[in-house]
């Protein structure tokens, strides 16, 4: 019974390192892409909206122009939204299989024999 | 009561490994469809080809070259291969809806404090889209931003216009400054070009960011 008990937290901690691990690689990712290319792309698409105000204002552009530019910029932004949650699915996904792998790993040493 | 024998108990246990191995053989997840070789160029090869088509239409902007109709082929050009890359998106196998990381995104990042931010976050889920993958809703947010530069450059690059008003939609040289994050080249100078340029990248990125890392 001891020794069963040490096996699954030996295989428990395998598991858990896995998950660590490999959480920790893709935190640190999400944090520095947001960091390195969201947030200073998103910067600069509210520097358009400063552009287009003061061509409104300067008579240059009529309502119909600025509407249009404007929308431009927010499927900019949208764009940008979409490829960050892309991007986090993704991690997720690594995340998930680094666990299922290390499962799988446990199991295959708990039996002795690479079954799965 | 007899307690069950040595034999009994292995031949439940591995029983009960076999059920285990099969679910977890089964339940490899596929969030977003695999890395697309074919999106990934196809959406390169058009990024650079709309920032070249930005810089010459820099360099004529406010002339009669730049009037709309010299260059009608270029925008046709632009949608043909969007919609190739929408096809192959909507058809890529694997990947949950856009909108399940979005939500999770808005919450976690916060960023819909800022109203351009929750704009976008709508913008993103908007009615056609549901279920799309964001891949999918990549190339469709890039071919409205090509429809709406060609509606704009058609309506503002005319002869009966002001040179200004088609100056002001290209900007000036140099290109650098299309993206303008990062670039160190300054506010762009033409908004509404920057954003489509923005929004091709983004999709170009997208599968950069799935790319397998090359083995060691």
């Amino acid at each position: 019974m001891a020794k069963q008990s040490q096996s699954g937290d030996a295989a428990f901690k395998s598991i858990y390192d896995a998950l660590a691990k490999q959480a920790g690689t893709s935190f640190k990712d999400i944090v520095a892409d947001f960091e390195r290319h969201v947030l200073p792309t998103m910067a600069s698409i509210a520097a358009g909206l400063v552009v287009i105000g003061a061509r409104l204002k300067e008579g240059v552009y009529t309502d119909e122009i600025a509407g249009a530019e404007v929308d431009a910029l927010v499927d900019a932004a949208a764009s940008v939204l979409v490829r960050y949650a892309n991007r986090i699915l993704k991690e997720v996904q690594d995340i998930i299989n680094a666990v299922l792998e290390a499962v799988r790993a446990a199991i295959n040493g708990a039996l002795g024999v690479a079954l799965i | 009561m007899h307690a069950r024998p040595p034999r009994f108990r292995r031949r439940v246990g591995i029983a009960a490994a076999l059920v285990i191995t099969t679910a977890i053989a089964a339940c490899s997840p596929q969030l977003v469809p695999p890395y697309n070789e074919t999106i990934h160029k196809g959406a390169l090869s058009l990024e650079e080809d709309f920032v070249k088509f930005a810089a010459t239409m820099q360099q004529v902007a406010g002339t009669p070259e730049a009037y709309y109709a010299k260059h009608r082929g270029a925008y046709a050009d632009f949608a043909a291969r969007l919609a190739v890359l929408r096809r192959r998106s909507e058809t890529a196998p694997g990947g949950v809806p856009c909108q399940k990381a979005l939500e999770v995104s808005r919450r976690t990042a916060g960023i819909t404090t800022s109203p351009i931010a929750s704009r976008a976050a709508d913008r993103a889920s908007e009615a056609g889209l549901e279920g799309a993958s964001c891949v999918t809703i990549l190339v469709a947010l890039a071919q409205r931003q090509i429809e709406r530069l060609r509606g704009q450059h058609e309506e503002r690059c005319a002869p009966s216009k002001p040179r200004e008003l088609c100056t002001t939609l290209f900007g000036s040289a140099p290109i650098y400054g299309i993206f303008a994050a990062n670039t160190g080249a300054g506010i762009s100078n033409a908004p509404l070009v920057s954003a489509v340029a923005i929004s091709l990248d983004e999709l170009a990125g997208s599968q950069e960011d799935l790319k397998p890392a090359p083995r060691s």
